[in-house]
């Protein structure tokens, strides 16, 4: 019998979650420099704060919520986030296509930024943790064994037998996994696990 | 917790860049696993306080990092033998129930790591 029982605990997703954060950082530059252009050649005024609120409101409920979902690893939650960011980044385009037209650029892009501030951080995460989900979400209408990690569609009445350990945040995923990995570990925990829920159900866990 | 900072637009690029640097380091931090260590210690079965001692987190790598119990040279100070029941305490025996300090400090403390790699991904900003 080995000596030591260990736990394997490993992050994944750095890569993702740093090129998201390039590419936003990319687009923050780009979006800079097209207002530099546009604060140069002075044109009139147009009232753009009813769109500005819209914007900073819609963009400030999303990241709260997206946020909240990742952090609850909610599934569903993720995916509504999903569709509210979308949303955002439409009404967002909206903005700055009324921006263009404006002289209170500057201002007013920076009223959108210091509204957010508050998460600003969370915004390529969750971009990213959005594209991750839509991309990776998977259907099991055939059943059988998960053969990939990832988040799948699943309905009433289907059945899951939960893997040892994971959990995420976004595109970052940390990992438990007993070491070592034989075969004959699995099979062993998969013996246990029958009375383990047996025992579950009988206390209405 | 709240983080407030108020940029321009020409700085944010420049803030979203170091994102990725703060990111590596945070996750690089929680690997260091203080929490479970404590946690996994606290749902430890303590008799001669050994086996809790030998609970300790290990590197493996950049991205890598192992929650340990057992082993690492410790002796038992009753029976003066290395701590080489781990095993049988975490997993049980025929006779002895299993007694999951490791697996229990994960599933404890998952999403504290999760939120704490937020919290200190903010603060490197």
């Amino acid at each position: 019998m080995a000596m030591q029982v260990e736990y394997r605990v490993t992050v994944t997703g750095l890569e993702e979650a740093a090129a998201a954060a390039e590419a936003a950082g990319r687009s923050a530059a780009q979006a800079s420099n097209a207002v530099n252009g546009l604060q140069s050649g002075a044109s009139r005024a147009l009232p753009i704060l009813t769109t500005s609120l819209r914007a900073v409101n819609s963009t400030r409920l999303a990241v709260e919520q997206t946020a909240k979902a990742l952090v609850t690893m909610n599934p569903e939650a993720v995916l509504y986030a999903l569709l509210n960011m979308a949303s955002v980044v439409t009404s967002l385009t909206r903005l700055m296509r009324t921006l263009r037209e404006s002289t209170a650029v500057a201002s007013a892009a920076q009223a959108v930024l210091a509204t957010l501030t508050g998460r600003w951080w969370l915004i390529p995460l969750a971009l990213a943790a959005g594209a991750l989900v839509y991309s990776r979400v998977q259907a099991m209408q055939s059943g059988g064994p998960v053969r990939e990690t990832g988040l799948y569609v699943l309905h009433r009445g289907e059945y899951v037998v939960p893997a040892r350990s994971v959990t995420s945040y976004g595109p970052i995923f940390v990992t438990f996994e007993r070491q070592p990995r034989e075969g004959a570990d699995a099979e062993e925990w998969l013996r246990r696990l029958g009375p383990r829920v047996a025992e579950e159900a009988r206390r209405g866990a | 917790m709240r983080v407030r900072k108020e940029l321009g637009l020409g700085e944010l690029g420049g803030e979203l860049g170091r994102l990725q640097e703060a990111i590596s380091r945070s996750a690089s931090s929680i690997l260091e696993l203080e929490g479970v260590v404590d946690s996994a210690r606290a749902f430890c079965p303590v008799d001669t306080g050994a086996l809790a001692s030998s609970i300790r987190a290990e590197r493996r790598g950049p991205t890598d990092a192992a929650l340990v119990a057992g082993g690492g040279g410790l002796i038992n100070p009753r029976t003066g033998r290395p701590v080489d029941y781990a095993v049988a305490v975490h997993d049980g025996t025929s006779g002895q129930p299993p007694r999951p300090f490791l697996e229990q400090a994960l599933y404890e403390q998952r999403m504290v790591l999760a939120e704490e790699m937020a919290r200190r991904t903010a603060e490197a900003l």
